[in-house]
Formats: structure tokens, sequence, C-alpha cells
């Protein structure tokens, strides 16, 4: 099964089920299903800036496993962060997500 | 003329406060400007390749822009790029508006990733096609009253 998470939310999502749920499974191939996108909204952007070292890990393994990453647009020019992401991350909203997943459409989307 | 824009023009602000200059506010202003009507000089609606799009209209004042308006496609970066542009051509003649470039736009509003600084060139056609009605309309009545 293909799988898109969305990460809506704020307060633990990021450092706590991305980081030490979800990151470590993927890092170890034992994650269950297969990724093929994340989306980030608000603050949780801010793991996408370069630099960042839970960033730096999921860039690392969504290269390896052709994971789509994309930050919110409109949350990244809020936070001025807009083009200090990975490289290779963009930004977008719903069509450039969903053109971007056209490809490769996952089963579920998964929302935390 | 590449350099930055000379930024100028009430802006809704308070105070008399200069009013930031970034992306995000920049839409904030544009989304509130699109909810007005259109004025009387309308220009074709230009899209890029991936269909987002813009079409301006403007209202000239004597020999100098004094509104200007848009309808954009919802993406940020444009309708940030087009705000921009309303705010920096009014009160210019038309005639010097058309001498702003993309280039002058990206400059300007710093922040914006390169895949998406497309946008600057689809706002400054759209503004320019309004400026071609009105400068074709004014030449007309210009040639009709002489």
């Amino acid at each position: 099964m293909k799988v898109a998470y969305i990460f809506a939310t704020q307060r633990h999502n990021v450092s706590y089920v991305l980081a030490k749920m979800i990151l470590p499974q993927l890092e170890e191939d034992r994650h269950g299903v297969e990724v093929v996108g994340m989306f980030f909204f608000e603050d949780n952007n801010y793991v996408l800036t370069d630099g960042n070292p839970i960033g730096q890990r999921l860039v690392d393994v969504a290269r390896r496993k052709n994971i789509l990453l994309m930050g919110c647009d409109q949350c990244c020019y809020e936070r001025e962060i807009a083009d200090r992401l990975f490289e290779g991350v963009p930004i977008g909203c719903f069509p450039d997500l969903y053109g971007a997943l056209a490809g490769n459409m996952p089963d579920q989307v998964i929302t935390l | 003329m590449t350099g930055a824009l000379d930024l100028h023009g009430p802006t809704g602000d308070c105070c008399n406060a200069t009013p930031r200059r970034s992306v995000s506010t920049c839409f904030d202003r544009g989304r509130r400007r699109q909810r007005l009507p259109e004025l009387p000089y309308g220009g074709r609606w230009i899209a890029g390749a991936d269909q987002v799009g813009a079409r301006f209209s403007v209202e000239l004042s004597g020999h100098l822009l004094s509104d200007i308006r848009f309808r954009a496609t919802t993406c940020i970066t444009l309708v940030a790029y087009c705000e921009l542009l309303c705010e920096t051509a009014r009160g210019m003649t038309p005639l010097a508006a058309m001498h702003l470039r993309a280039a002058q736009l990206v400059s300007t509003l710093p922040g914006v990733p390169e895949d998406k600084q497309d946008r600057a060139a689809i706002a400054i056609t759209s503004l320019h096609s309004a400026l071609v009605a009105i400068m074709d309309t004014n030449s007309t009545t210009t040639v009709e009253e002489s």
C-alpha cells in the first residue's frame, strides 16, 4: 500500500511522530507501507529548512526511497523560509501536491 | 532597468509606517484588492504553462495611473507579485509602467524560490496588456479629438 502523510497539526508531530516513529522505521526499511509523499503545514515546515538535523535525515531517506517532500507555500512565505529549504524540496499548494503525486498516487492520505 | 523597484505610495498601513514588503504581506493586501470590482480598462488574461494566470485592469486620471487592480489564480507568489505591481505602478504614466520588468519584481520581493519566480513575468505581461489597452484607447481618443 502507498501512503502520503500530511503534517497538519503541530505540537509533537515532527519531533515525536515523524522523528521517533516514521523516520527511524523508514531508515530501517520496516515502516510497513510505501510512503510516496509528505506535505507540511505551518510550523512543521521548519523541519525542511536547510541544516535542520531531523530534516537532513528525512531528505536523505526521501532521496533513497523517492519520497516527495513539499512545504505549504503560504506557510513558508509567512515564516520567511521559502528560499531556505533543503535543495530540491519545493513549496506549493494542493494543485502542486496533487500534480507532483500524479505519477505515483497514494492509496491513503494520512493527516497527522 | 533591472534593479529593485523604488516603492512608494500608501498601502493602507496605519500610522504612516512604511509597509513591509514580504511575499506574505503583499499576498494579504493583494487578496483584499482582488475583491474590488474591475476597472474600466482591462487587459487580457495571461497564464503560464501550469495555467496560473492574471488579468489587470487600470484607471487613468489625467496622464497618471490612478488605480490598478487585478484578478489572479490563487497562487500566493503570483498574487504577491501582482499586488507589488499595483503598489508600484500607481501614480506612474502608462508609458513609465510599461518599462517595469520581471527582474525588478524578483529583486524587490526576496524569498521566492527560483522555481516560482516565473510568476513575476506573468504579472508583468498581464499588466502590460492592460496598459496597451489604455494607451490604445487614449491615442484613439486623442486623434479623434484633434
